[in-house]
C-alpha cells in the first residue's frame, strides 16, 4: 500500500524497527552466530533507540505547519519488508546475511523517506536522514567484525 | 445503555447540570453516539463566573512563577495523555489522526509559551521623569474571562487564551461547542488531576443561552470567541463591548492562495491540498480560492492537471485509519451546507472539474457526513463560491493577469484572515506581504498558522477587538496597564 500520511509512515517505520530488533535478538541466540551476539544485541538496542528518536521528532513537529497528510508521495510499503521468522536449519552465514539485509532495508527506507518528504516535512525528513546515516555506520561496524572473524578463521 | 452525560466543572467540582436538556455528541464518521452534553441554563453560567470570581483574589496574589509551575505540570500531564486526547478529538470531530495530534501539539505549545509569564508580564520603568520622581508601568490581571469555543478545533482554540489568562493571574470559564465538547471535558479532567486551585478554570456546557448569560454577567471582565463573523461581530463584539467588556473575536474567512508562474509546483500542490482539504476545509486558515497569475496556458494546464490528480487521489475515510488523508465534515448538516454551495457554484456557471459529491469512501462507514474533494474552475470574484465562506473541501480556481490584480481581488473581499503566495521571487513576496489585507500571511506556506509565541492575527470581518490570541498579544489582552508616578519626601 502507498504510504501517504505522516501517521502511517511513523507506524510503518516503528513496525520495521521492531521486526528488525526481534530478528537481531533471535539471530544472536543461534549457535552459528554466538560470536556476534554482542554486536547483534547492540543493533537491537539501537533499533529501539532510533524508534524513540523518530517518535519524539514526529510528536514534537506534528502540526498544521507541515503537510502531514499530503506531503509524502510514492512510498510503497511492500518495497520494505523484514521477516522476523527464519527456518531452523539456516547456517550461521545465512543468518548473518538476513541480519545484514534487515539493516540494509531500514537504511534504504530511511534514505528514501528523507528524500521524498524533504521540504514539506523537514524535521521528519532530517530525522530519517540522520538515522539512515547512523544505521549505515552500525552496519559497517558489524560487517567489519564479520570480516575480521573470517580473516582470523581463514588464517588458522 | 444511555451515553454518558458530560458534566460542568465549576469551583473544582464536577456538577451535573440542572437543565434536563441534552444534545447527543455524535461521531460524524460512524454516527455512533459518543456522549451527551447538557445545555446548561443561564444561572449555571453565572455560577461558573461566580466560582471564578471567588478564586480570583487568591490566584492573582499567587506569584507568577508559582502560577507558571502549574502550567509546567499541566504540560507534562497533557504529554502523558497526548494519544488519548488525539483519539477523542478524531472521534468527536472527524479530523485525521495527524490533524488531531497537530492540534494537541499546538495547544500544548501555548501552555509552554504562557509558562514564560514571569518575563512576559514584566512592566517597565524610568527614573527621574522629573527630578526625584520615578514612573513605572505594572501589568495587572483584570478578573474573570471566558472563551466561547468553536467546533472545529475544540482542544486547541481555548488554549489560545486560557493559559495566558490564568498565567497572568485571571480566572477563567470555558464554554465548549456542543458539537465537540469531549476534548475540553477531558482537558478539564486533567486540570483537575494536577490540582489547579478550585475555581481558577471552570467549564460550562451549553448553547446560545449560556453564551448570552456570560456576555451579560457583570462580573465577567472579558470574553474571547472564535467562530462565525455573524455571531462574533453582532453578538459577542457588539453586545460584549456595550456591556463594558474586553472582547476578542476571531471570525470567518475566505483565504486566497496565489500561485505565480515561478512557483515550485512539486511542493506547491501538496501544500494546496493541505490548505484546502486539511480538516476537510473546516478551518479559518483553510485556503479556498486558488488564484493562478499570468496568461501562460501551459503553466495553468500543468498546475490544473496536478491539482486534479492530487485531489482525486485523496483517501477519504474515518480519521482513526492512519492511511486516511481527509475525514468527514463534522456533521451531516455541515455536509449538506457544503453540498448546497457546490450546487450554487454550478448554477452560477463555474466549471465543476472534480465533484466531491461522488467519491470513494475508504472503509465501511456510512457516508452521511462525508464528501470528497471538489474543484471548481472558471470562477469569478463575483460568484457566491468565491465570496462566501464554505467551510468545506471545495477549491475555487480563479485567474489573474498580474500579482497586483490578484492582490486587488483579495482586498476587495470582506474578510482578512489569511493569504498565501507561492513564488521563488523575494520581490513578489515583499509586494504581497506589504499590500495584501490579511492578518496571517504565508509565503510558500499554505496554512499560515502562527506559532504560539506570535499573535493569531486577522483583520476586517475576520477579527473584532484590538488584541489577538496567543503570545504577547494575549498577555496584553488579559491585563491592564497601571501607571505609577512616585515621589518620596
Amino acid at each position: 500500500m502507498e504510504i501517504r500520511t505522516a501517521s502511517a509512515l511513523i507506524s510503518f517505520y516503528m513496525q520495521l524497527e521492531s521486526d528488525a530488533a526481534a530478528l537481531f535478538e533471535a539471530i544472536a541466540e543461534e549457535p552459528g552466530c554466538r560470536q556476534y551476539a554482542d554486536q547483534l544485541h547492540a543493533l537491537a538496542a539501537l533499533s529501539l533507540k532510533h524508534k524513540r528518536s523518530i517518535a519524539r521528532t514526529y510528536r514534537h513537529s506534528i502540526s498544521d505547519a507541515i503537510e502531514a497528510c499530503f506531503g509524502i508521495g510514492g512510498v510503497d510499503d511492500s518495497a520494505y519488508q523484514i521477516e522476523r521468522e527464519f527456518p531452523s536449519d539456516l547456517s550461521g552465514k545465512a543468518l548473518l546475511e538476513r541480519a545484514v539485509q534487515a539493516q540494509q532495508t531500514l537504511i534504504r527506507f530511511c534514505t528514501d523517506i528523507a528524500a521524498v518528504s524533504k521540504d514539506l516535512l523537514a524535521d521528519i525528513s532530517q530525522a530519517f536522514d540522520r538515522i539512515g546515516k547512523r544505521k549505515k555506520a552500525e552496519l559497517d561496524a558489524l560487517l567489519a567484525v564479520i570480516e575480521g572473524e573470517e580473516e582470523a578463521t581463514n588464517g588458522q | 445503555m444511555e451515553a454518558e452525560i458530560l458534566h460542568n466543572y465549576i469551583g473544582g467540582e464536577w456538577k451535573e447540570s440542572r437543565s434536563n436538556q441534552t444534545l447527543e455528541v455524535i461521531n460524524p464518521a460512524t454516527l455512533e453516539v459518543l456522549s451527551q452534553v447538557s445545555m446548561s441554563a443561564s444561572n449555571e453560567a453565572d455560577e461558573a463566573v461566580a466560582a471564578a470570581k471567588a478564586a480570583f483574589p487568591d490566584w492573582r496574589r499567587t506569584p507568577p512563577l508559582a502560577r507558571s509551575r502549574y502550567l509546567f505540570d499541566l504540560r507534562e500531564a497533557l504529554e502523558e495523555n497526548f494519544d488519548e486526547l488525539s483519539r477523542i478529538g478524531v472521534m468527536e470531530h472527524g479530523k485525521t489522526l495527524d490533524e488531531m495530534r497537530g492540534e494537541v501539539r499546538r495547544g500544548i505549545e501555548n501552555i509552554e509559551v504562557a509558562a514564560g509569564i514571569p518575563s512576559l508580564m514584566m512592566g517597565y520603568n524610568l527614573e527621574d521623569v522629573a527630578r526625584g520622581i520615578d514612573e513605572y508601568v505594572i501589568q495587572q490581571p483584570c478578573g474573570v474571562f471566558a472563551n466561547v469555543a468553536p467546533f472545529n478545533f475544540p482542544f486547541m482554540v481555548p488554549l489560545w487564551f486560557l493559559p495566558y489568562a490564568i498565567a497572568t493571574g485571571n480566572t477563567f470559564v470555558v464554554k465548549p461547542s456542543p458539537l465537540t465538547p469531549m476534548s475540553m471535558t477531558r482537558f478539564l479532567g486533567i486540570v483537575d488531576e494536577i490540582g489547579l486551585p478550585a475555581g481558577v478554570v471552570n467549564m460550562v456546557h451549553g448553547g446560545a443561552e449560556t453564551v448570552n448569560a456570560l456576555i451579560k454577567n457583570p462580573d465577567l471582565a472579558g470574553i474571547t470567541f472564535v467562530g462565525s463573523t455573524r455571531v462574533g461581530r453582532d453578538v459577542i463584539y457588539k453586545e460584549g463591548a456595550a456591556a463594558g467588556k474586553k472582547v476578542l473575536a476571531q471570525c470567518g474567512a475566505k483565504n486566497a492562495l496565489v500561485v505565480l508562474p515561478d512557483a515550485d509546483l512539486d511542493n506547491v500542490v501538496p501544500s494546496l491540498m493541505t490548505s484546502v482539504y486539511g480538516n476537510a476545509g473546516q478551518r479559518c486558515l483553510a485556503g479556498a480560492n486558488v488564484i493562478v497569475v499570468g496568461n501562460d496556458a501551459g503553466f495553468y494546464s500543468k498546475l490544473k492537471t496536478m491539482i486534479l490528480d492530487a485531489a482525486a487521489a485523496i483517501r477519504v475515510g474515518y480519521g482513526l485509519d492512519e492511511t486516511v488523508q481527509m475525514g468527514p465534515l463534522a456533521s451531516p448538516e455541515k455536509k449538506e451546507r457544503v453540498v448546497s454551495y457546490i450546487e450554487t457554484g454550478v448554477k452560477e456557471g463555474a466549471t465543476l472539474s472534480l465533484d466531491g459529491r461522488h467519491f470513494s469512501l475508504v472503509g465501511d462507514c456510512p457516508d452521511d457526513s462525508f464528501l470528497g474533494p471538489s474543484v471548481f474552475e472558471d470562477v469569478t470574484p463575483q460568484m457566491t463560491i468565491a465570496r462566501e465562506e464554505i467551510f468545506g473541501p471545495v477549491m475555487a480556481i480563479m485567474r489573474a493577469d498580474s500579482l497586483g490584480q490578484a492582490i486587488g481581488t483579495i482586498n476587495a473581499g470582506c474578510y482578512g484572515n489569511a493569504a498565501s503566495l507561492y513564488t521563488g521571487s523575494g520581490k513578489a513576496a515583499r509586494q504581497f506581504q506589504y499590500e495584501v489585507q490579511a492578518g496571517n500571511i504565508g509565503i510558500n506556506v499554505g496554512v499560515a498558522a502562527p506559532m504560539a509565541f506570535f499573535p493569531f492575527s486577522g483583520t476586517k470581518d475576520s477579527f473584532f477587538g484590538d488584541r489577538h490570541g496567543q503570545g504577547r498579544d494575549a498577555v496584553q489582552f488579559f491585563t491592564e496597564r497601571k501607571v505609577v508616578i512616585q515621589r518620596w519626601f
